[in-house]
């Protein structure tokens, strides 16, 4: 049977690509998100960004329900009640209740965020400036890692904090895991 | 058990202040809860209510989760306490289902014969869905149906069942997703939820 | 506009527009964006509310948010002794900063002590613009961009971006009926958000009653600055607003400490006599929000850093001379 070519370039990739697909009408995989997210499969970054979106997505959450129901189903947890909108009463009822702010405290990573990567924030040596340069050009940092970070927020944490103050009105600088400053090699 | 994560993941969202996660774990546990306290009281009604409560409280006491016991443990816990409380109010004595019932994996033990606790009307829905779940699956293909039989029923994470199977990962996911999308086109007019009843 | 700047704003864009549908951003004259930063300000600043929010710097990966409830209610019976706003941190140490309609203190409780300290500026989030918003279109423009939603108000978000490279820009969201603003974040050159504040509840014209218990009111140094050292060649828009001399805390030495600022980018001057020779340093800290430079000037130790590009840092810390 020849399925009918269409434009849509989703269904040529997912025939192109999936062997065991029995028609070219098959989802494609990044519709499998909400499954997976259930499953708990998803990549940590992937499932983070999917929940921060959670009241924009209607489509997701009702995937959600469905796949849940489905499981509960063959796992013999019937409804009970008139529950279908159950789940709409109870989120009813929580409107009333306090926004909860209990973030869950981790201890800090010290890995450096993907994107800072391009900045030589890894490179960290004391570097010495020997010529005061004519122009106020940015000198760039160096960019390749050397050896293990310097770590001289002692030097500098009572500035920053004092800046913050002001600046931020951040009331607890010290708490803050980012007064760590390091030093970039200054290229003459 | 890769389970265990996305509850953490939603419990955390919560605790950010994101309410809407909370709906997806209500989606997750309302009728496993709703079975295990029909053990306990006869009225469908008064079991959602219970329910209803039993959530409430859990949200509250969302702060105080730490995340080392499963979800649905802490969540069955406050569950039992709060039907327990309800009897109690009522002058009732507290049917056979304890902390005994709870197994080596700490995981609650559900195998206990549910009490005949349905309305006429909730008793044919579920009966509908169970039917028509039952026949979806069946008229799966072969791969599909093993995929979602090892995921829901025996519980496997993708990689386990990727062994079973002899497949890759990515199969895995996609075929548990195909199926679960097969067997809602066929759930369609039963669960068709309005617009309105969305949260 | 600059390359440079041109590229700050289609990153700005990029950024505001992540989870909505694609929308043009419309940019304003520099008399409209004078009205909406103002707008913006006189809500901040005149509006009584009372929420909470939580300030991220960097990755949430790296350091989880900060959470803090403040409450403002000005009033014009407000002597110059009556509190009108407040700010408590959540997490972390206990801290609180109180505002009168000039001042500002901060108090730390540790168990059964408290230390009562005076601040150098009464701002706080949701603060960030000045008072007087008139100089700011010049180093801005200023585009209105998307609608949001933002701790259940109905928002639009306001990008904020610098017209060179020696200030970042702010993509706050406003709310649409007050202009309020409900989440600002702190956008670098690469269209990277390095801070982010985020009411997560907000009451919005909440009458709310500020007076906490009363504390014992301290007074800061007076204000004397450095007539050794002179600055010049700020970055365009840049002036010193403030200058004291104290002791920081974990500083063995007395310091004074000068802030310049453009209205909206806030970079500090820590000056120190020297002891020993004082090499010249530059950093960055890790998350990307802070540029530092470090040099002698004279017989003094000059540190200057702060929330602004290195160009800005290293332009304050060269146009330091010691009066000959």
């Amino acid at each position: 049977m020849n399925t009918a070519l269409k434009t849509d370039s989703h269904s040529a990739k997912s025939t192109a690509r999936n062997s065991d697909l029995s028609s070219a009408m098959a989802p494609e995989l990044g519709d499998s998100v909400w499954s997976a997210l259930m499953d708990g499969e998803l990549p940590a970054e992937q499932s983070r960004t999917l929940l921060k979106n959670l009241r924009d997505t209607p489509e997701g959450k009702a995937r959600f329900s469905t796949y849940c129901a489905i499981g509960d189903a063959l796992r013999g947890h019937a409804d009970i009640g008139h529950s279908t909108d159950f789940t709409q009463r109870v989120m009813a009822a929580l409107e009333n209740e306090p926004t909860i702010l209990a973030p869950v405290r981790k201890p800090a990573n010290r890995r450096p965020a993907a994107w800072l990567a391009a900045a030589a924030v890894g490179a960290i040596t004391l570097g010495l400036w020997n010529s005061l340069p004519e122009d106020h050009a940015a000198v760039p940092f160096a960019s390749a890692p050397a050896s293990a970070p310097e770590n001289i927020s002692p030097d500098i944490s009572p500035y920053l904090a004092a800046h913050q103050d002001f600046a931020q009105a951040v009331l607890t600088p010290t708490d803050m895991d980012f007064t760590q400053v390091s030093l970039a090699q200054a290229n003459p | 058990m890769s389970d265990r994560e996305i509850d953490l993941q939603l419990v955390e969202r919560v605790r950010e202040g994101d309410k809407h996660a909370f709906g997806l774990l209500v989606e997750k546990y309302r009728r496993r809860v709703m079975r295990l306290l029909s053990r306990m009281i006869r009225d469908a009604d008064e079991i959602e209510d219970i329910t209803q409560e039993a959530f409430i409280k859990a949200y509250r006491a969302l702060p105080q989760f730490r995340g080392d016991a499963a979800f649905y443990t802490w969540l069955y816990r406050i569950a039992i306490n709060t039907a327990k409380n309800h009897l109690a109010t009522r002058g009732r004595h507290m049917p056979t289902v304890s902390d005994q019932a709870m197994n080596d994996d700490d995981e609650p033990d559900e195998r206990l014969v549910a009490q005949d606790s349905s309305t006429p009307e909730s008793e044919l829905l579920s009966k509908q869905m169970a039917y028509a779940v039952n026949e979806a699956v069946d008229a799966l293909p072969e791969e599909l149906r093993q995929a979602i039989t090892l995921r829901e029923i025996e519980g496997m994470s993708y990689e386990e069942i990727a062994e079973a199977m002899t497949c890759p990962i990515g199969t895995v996911r996609s075929r548990i997703f195909r199926a679960r999308e097969a067997i809602a086109a066929k759930l369609r007019p039963i669960l068709d939820t309005p617009e309105d009843r969305r949260w | 506009m600059t390359l440079a700047a041109m590229k700050h704003t289609a990153a700005l864009l990029l950024l505001a527009l992540t989870s909505s549908p694609a929308q043009s951003t419309e940019a304003l004259s520099k008399a409209e964006a004078t009205a909406w930063l103002q707008k913006i300000a006189n809500a901040a600043y005149k509006m009584s509310y009372q929420g909470y929010f939580t300030l991220q710097i960097g990755d949430e990966k790296n350091a989880p948010a900060q959470t803090l409830m403040v409450t403002n209610q000005p009033s014009p019976r407000a002597t110059e002794n009556t509190i009108v706003s407040r700010l408590v941190t959540l997490d972390g140490s206990q801290r609180e900063i109180r505002c009168t309609q000039r001042d500002a203190f901060t108090m730390k409780i540790n168990g059964a002590q408290m230390q009562v300290q005076k601040r150098l500026s009464n701002r706080h989030f949701p603060d960030l613009l000045p008072t007087d918003v008139s100089q700011l279109a010049n180093w801005y423009g200023v585009s209105l961009g998307s609608a949001s939603q933002v701790a259940g108000y109905d928002c639009t978000n306001i990008e904020i971006t610098p017209k060179d490279a020696f200030r970042w820009g702010y993509v706050m969201c406003i709310d649409n009926r007050t202009g309020f603003p409900v989440r600002a974040v702190l956008v670098n050159e690469a269209g990277e958000p390095l801070m982010q504040y985020r009411f997560t509840e907000l009451k919005l014209g909440a009458s709310v009653k500020v007076e906490p218990p009363p504390f014992k009111r301290v007074d800061a140094a007076p204000l004397m600055p450095n007539e050794r050292i002179i600055f010049s060649n700020l970055p365009p828009g840049f002036s010193r607003i403030a200058a004291t001399r104290g002791k920081l805390q974990n500083h063995p030495v007395e310091v004074e400490h000068w802030v310049f600022s453009d209205g909206l980018s806030h970079v500090s001057l820590f000056l120190e006599p020297s002891k020993k020779p004082v090499d010249v340093i530059k950093g960055q800290s890790k998350q990307g929000l802070v540029n530092m430079m470090k040099r002698p000037v004279g017989d003094w130790k000059a540190t200057v850093l702060g929330e602004a590009p290195m160009a800005t840092v290293e332009a304050i810390s060269m146009g330091l001379q010691a009066r000959p």
